[in-house]
């Protein structure tokens, strides 16, 4: 097996991780944000990588989701049917802030002057009800080379029933506009609600340009330097595709950063015998949280970003701010914790940067959580006495010491991260407690125990090499192509076959794979049956079973409905509103992590600890040295991440030098 | 912590409500609203889906124990009103309510209050001409329908045969109590990781500090009594229009609003009852006082409200109710407007004034359906900003209008336009927001109910804005002349029919004189204005 190597790019670092059978290596150098391809170089040279050797090369990459974030995307036209040209403008027309008499609706990434009519219709059912008129598509098509937009959206109503004016218009629109992309909504969403699959084709056609120059570049400069397997990018599924065709469907890449943690958490689940994670990325901003349950990852076939909403399968993840950067102050009587955070400049009191403000990494610095050793970044030392002073600058108000407040504001977020974990579990009948908390990124260690208190989690597991964990992940993932088709059905009606569609999805997900007839042979492929109770919006995927038989899927869909919501209408009829399959084709799986960690190699030694306003005298203890056992209260230390083991919990080396934590030492 | 962790558990408790709903009116226009609530029914955690109800369920909940009393909540009950004379609202909007017991003693109560589509009133659709309760359909005082654990199917049933859809009826009922469930098991968490003692003492603490804040806000008002006045188009009955007046007095930290001398009780169904009249003024209040802070049972102490007995805003018990909320969504611009001589920064000019529906009732091959739309409009303008144009009036927050491809596929017709109405917005330093155009054509015989309000009095400009574009609506029917029909009740039309809507515009903010001339060009090269 060949060399398989995994680049992650952060805010601040670009993290590379490489997996050969000499072992596992990892490379973290600074981002370069002026042109990210420099610093994906950077990270290939600072592993010593020679990229002829490679076998797979994977990306997660954070182009499309900062072209969206900074508004810096292309200048994009969008062609629509005549009489619906507002449809993206008007939106659902909700007020979100319902008290604000002053509410304006997030900026659409088009204005109303960029949105053509052309003469066509289809019906609901896909009848046509007014054929294409080839001469308004031409007019339309003049007008934007005129205008000499940079791209197009083509999204038409009812085109998710039949696509073919949608794809006529781009035949003729073709003519006139050679060389800049045409999308269709149908290809970007097939799924019914206007004016979410035109906002989805529209943030697809707009990040497109940028994403399309960034891949190409780095695909070239990586050939350049020998690479000779097409580059591979993490989509927000968490699975990957091949640049190429990541290039015409950017939409699919808005989450490939951050994703590729729950992959990895999922593997490091299937090591240890735990199906059922709870995953958390904690770093000095943010707090992410994803769930993977019964081995599979919790996915969403929708989401929203600044409010426009995507139609896009995406890992399921929710993101709050709350990091080693959150600041710690009073508000109206109150302690608050975030969201605002100290940022990278000037950051935590203690990084000594000229910071005053308080800020969760502080508390943990003054409470001994993390130790003097400990370089932050792997660079500086900390200033304790700065950090004391932030806190003491709040501490005043609420007539406490800078312990007493830095163990309260260490409550608070812990709170306020339970709340963010509670979305996902509590309020779909799942229960914290039955899950194993999984903790990576660079804060994640040093509060995860404290956080499985507070939801009665009893088991933690910190995987190796934690600081570079979502790299580390991607190499644990699969290619993956979603395809949806909306099929909608009473189940009360005669039965249809659902075969032909299904090959129909199967198809389509191959030709996007680009795999032959053999490759399909050892692809698998998961079917899932969206459906309701019959008036209702929401729907719930019903995975398929072999047989498609009716009853099994009223069953499973009343008993699924039943965990979810605590009640069932086995009495009510149910509809079928969409078909969703996924393509899976597994990459050749390397070792898993081999125990190879980063190490500081630095002896153990004693420092004082508070907890629960107790200060005790506890080891402080290198990763690298540990082995069997280590009872609680103590603290792990690398270059990457500080591990606090609170009293009454003991941590063990599992497999493959991944840790398990758990309450009270159990087996 | 105590208060995030009861706001974060509302929260769970509507979204869990949205996603088992049965009625897009729950699901799609969020008309519900969700709390939970100190054994006094003062508000611990809420999440509305309709600013409307911001104070409704408190209310209710008050007015259920004082009919009531303690002494016959029971551990695991589930208790329903809809009445109209307790919870002030129309009879589809339908209470479910909780007690909430920890260690043996009544801590709390979990609430959650949703429209249902059909409750029995005298026909299928939006009932525009009602002219008593009883015409409305069934009235639900407080009912237990759970005890000891135990569904008393009874009563469910007795409830599902008077209405028209009793398989949505049922499942939005079990939606509610779903959300209420969900509302009670995070109370007693959250009492389980504080202790009753730390959370008494919090819940305290946030009261105050909500009534310190409001207070300090009216305090920056200056004293004095403040009027408005204006008047609907009529009541769906007599032709007479609905007058309403708003005196606010403003003294120290306090204000009064005083509905006096507003329309005696209507003969049509524009009246409403207490609980939701002070709920309407407390959503006006806090438009203009301390808008982003989260509620609490702490919130509008410095509040009182005066709707004298036998007006359209405290009216009898028997009156009809249900369109509870066309003089409310006034009542709340007028105080907008009487205050904004003294406040201008916290105002803005008059905006979307009314619901503006669009029910259409048919049959499909599955039976009997009812489609029922509020349409957007445009919103006022302000000093620093035009007004935004399609979004929802005022009573609704979380609203989202219907996707035109679903209308399609559940409905019998075509939407062949939705479009902004270009030019309906009132002109001014700053603009108001446009309305819209939705034309539909409908495929087979129908009937059609339709209520369009405030074209008399559209949204007003202030400052020398002008007024934004009144609503209109017309019926084209096959083989007939083009008719103005702004209310409906039970048309029945041909297929073939086209119903051409237009909605208001919000009106401009200042004189017209010192729009920019940037502006200007934006607007003609939006196509903004004609």
């Amino acid at each position: 097996m060949g060399t398989r190597i995994a680049v992650d790019i952060g805010g601040t670092f670009t993290d590379l991780v490489m997996e050969s059978d000499a072992g596992t290596r990892v490379s973290k150098v600074l981002s370069t944000p002026e042109d990210l391809v420099e610093g994906v170089l950077d990270a290939v040279k600072g592993a010593g990588a020679d990229l002829e050797d490679v076998s797979l090369f994977i990306h997660g990459t954070t182009v499309g989701l900062n072209t969206f974030l900074e508004r810096s995307g292309g200048k994009v036209a969008l062609v629509a049917t005549r009489g619906h040209r507002d449809a993206y403008i008007i939106g659902r027309g909700h007020r979100p802030d319902m008290y604000d008499l002053k509410y304006q609706k997030p900026t659409p990434l088009v204005e109303r002057d960029s949105i053509l009519e052309i003469d066509e219709r289809i019906s609901a059912s896909g009848e046509e009800l007014l054929p294409l008129d080839a001469n308004s598509v031409a007019v339309a098509a003049k007008a934007i080379a005129e205008a000499e937009y940079e791209a197009v959206a083509v999204s038409l109503i009812h085109s998710y029933v039949d696509p073919l004016h949608e794809l006529e218009t781009r035949n003729i629109l073709r003519k006139s506009l050679p060389d800049i992309p045409i999308v269709l909504s149908h290809e970007v969403a097939p799924e019914w609600r206007e004016y979410e699959r035109t906002s989805s084709t529209v943030t697809s056609v707009y990040i497109t340009p940028r994403v399309r120059d960034y891949l190409s570049r780095l695909s070239e400069a990586l050939r350049d330097r020998g690479l000779s397997v097409p580059l591979h990018i993490t989509q927000s599924n968490g699975g990957a595709m091949i640049a190429d065709s990541a290039a015409d469907r950017a939409v699919l890449t808005l989450y490939s950063g951050p994703v590729g943690g729950v992959i990895g958490g999922r593997e490091v689940g299937r090591l240890t015998d735990q199906p059922d994670l709870i995953c958390i990325d904690m770093g000095g901003t943010s707090f992410d949280v994803s769930i993977v349950r019964g081995g599979q990852v919790g996915m969403q076939s929708e989401f929203e970003l600044q409010g426009l909403p995507i139609l896009a399968p995406a890992v399921e993840l929710v993101s709050i701010g709350a990091g080693g950067g959150s600041l710690i102050y009073e508000r109206h009587g109150g302690l608050r914790v975030g969201p605002e955070s100290a940022g990278s400049f000037p950051g935590p009191a203690s990084y000594g940067r000229g910071g005053v403000r308080p800020t969760v990494s502080d508390a943990n610095v003054v409470l001994g959580r993390i130790p003097r050793a400990q370089k932050l970044a792997g660079s500086f030392t900390l200033d304790r006495q700065a950090a004391e002073d932030a806190l003491d600058s709040v501490a005043g108000f609420f007539d406490l010491t800078a312990t007493e407040l830095a163990e309260q504001a260490l409550d608070v977020t812990h709170f306020v991260m339970a709340e963010a974990i509670r979305e996902l579990t509590v309020e779909r009948g799942l229960h914290p407690k039955d899950f194993a908390i999984v903790a990576f990124g660079g804060a994640g260690p040093l509060h995860a125990a404290f956080l499985a208190e507070e939801l009665e989690v009893e088991r933690v597991l910190i995987p190796a090499n934690p600081g570079v964990f979502s790299a580390w992940g991607m190499l644990q993932g699969d290619v993956r192509h979603d395809a949806v088709t909306t099929h909608y059905r009473r189940l009360d009606q005669p039965i249809v076959d659902l075969t032909e569609p299904i090959e129909r999805l199967k198809d389509k997900v191959c030709r996007e794979m680009e795999v032959d007839e053999e490759q399909r042979a050892g692809m698998g492929f998961e079917t899932h049956i969206e459906l309701r109770y019959v008036g209702q919006e929401y729907s719930l995927p019903i995975p398929l079973a072999a047989t498609a038989a009716d009853e099994e899927f009223k069953a499973s869909f009343h008993a699924r409905y039943e965990e979810r919501y605590g009640h069932a209408n086995p009495e009510a009829p149910i509809e079928m509103v969409a078909i969703r399959l996924t393509g899976i084709r597994e990459f050749e799986r390397g070792p898993s992590g081999d125990g190879n960690v980063e190490t500081g190699g630095a002896d153990s030694t004693i420092e004082e600890v508070i907890f629960n306003g107790r200060s005790m005298d506890i080891s402080i203890v290198d990763r690298g040295n540990l082995s069997g056992r280590l009872a609680g209260p103590a603290i792990v230390m690398e270059p990457s991440t500080t591990t606090v083991v609170p009293p009454g919990w003991e941590l063990r080396v599992a497999s493959q030098g991944h840790l398990i934590m758990e309450r009270g030492g159990r087996q | 912590m105590v208060r995030n962790a009861f706001v974060s558990g509302a929260e769970q408790m509507r979204r869990n409500l949205y996603r088992s709903a049965y009625s897009p009116v729950i699901y799609e226009a969020k008309d519900c609203s969700v709390g939970i609530f100190d054994a006094e029914g003062r508000l611990l955690g809420q999440a509305p889906g309709l600013p409307f109800f911001l104070g409704s369920l408190g209310g209710t909940l008050r007015a259920v124990i004082g009919i009531k009393g303690y002494e016959v909540f029971r551990e695991g009950d589930v208790w329903i009103v809809n009445d109209s004379s307790i919870a002030g609202s129309h009879l589809n909007d339908v209470t479910v309510f909780m007690p909430i017991f920890v260690d043996g003693s009544l801590r709390g109560f979990s609430a959650a209050k949703a429209h249902w589509n059909d409750v029995g009133a005298k026909r299928a659709g939006y009932v525009g001409d009602s002219t008593d309760i009883f015409q409305e359909g069934l009235r639900i005082g407080p009912t237990c329908i759970f005890r000891d654990g135990r569904l008393d199917r009874q009563i469910v049933d007795l409830v599902a045969l008077n209405s028209r859809f009793p398989i949505s009826l049922e499942g939005d009922l079990m939606a509610e109590i779903s959300a209420c469930r969900t509302g009670v098991e995070r109370f007693r968490s959250i009492v389980r990781r504080f202790g009753w003692d730390q959370v008494e003492t919090s819940v305290r603490l946030v009261f105050e500090q909500a009534e310190v804040e409001d207070r300090r806000s009216v305090a920056e008002i200056p004293d004095g009594v403040y009027e408005a006045d204006g008047y609907l188009d009529d009541d769906g009955v007599s032709e007479d229009p609905v007058y309403v007046k708003v005196t606010v007095t403003v003294e120290g930290d306090s204000m009064t609003v005083d509905l006096s001398g507003s329309n005696r009780q209507c003969v049509g169904s524009i009246n409403s009852g207490m609980v939701q009249t002070r709920s309407a003024v407390e959503q006006g209040f806090k438009f203009l006082v301390n808008p982003r802070a989260p509620v609490s049972g702490g919130n509008f102490r410095n509040l009182d409200v005066v709707a004298p007995r036998g007006t359209c805003f405290n009216p009898s018990e028997t009156a009809p109710y249900l369109h509870y909320g066309p003089h409310l969504m006034l009542a709340i611009d007028l105080m907008i407007k009487a205050l904004s001589p003294v406040i201008p920064e916290r105002t803005a000019a008059g905006h979307v004034g009314d619901s503006w529906n669009v029910s259409i009732v048919g049959e499909n091959d599955f039976g009997l359906f009812l489609s029922g739309e509020s349409l957007t409009g445009g919103w006022g303008a302000y000093e620093g900003g035009d007004g935004e144009s399609a979004l929802i009036h005022s009573a609704a927050g979380e609203y989202r209008n219907q996707p035109i491809e679903s209308l399609e596929n559940r409905y019998p017709f075509i939407i062949r336009r939705h479009a902004l109405r270009t030019g309906s917005g009132g002109d001014g330093k700053w603009r108001g927001g446009l309305g819209i155009i939705r034309e539909y054509e409908l495929l087979a015989p129908c009937t059609v109910n339709l209520w369009f309000e405030r074209t008399k009095q559209p949204s007003w400009g202030l400052f020398g804005g002008e007024d934004g574009a009144s609503p209109d609506v017309w019926v084209y029917r096959p083989g007939q002349a083009p008719a103005r029909i702004l209310k409906a009740n039970g048309l029945k039309v041909e297929a073939g029919t086209r119903l051409l809507v237009k909605t208001g515009g919000g009106g401009g903010w200042g004189d017209p004189a010192h729009r920019t001339e940037a502006h200007r060009e934006r607007d003609r090269r939006l196509e903004m204005v004609i």
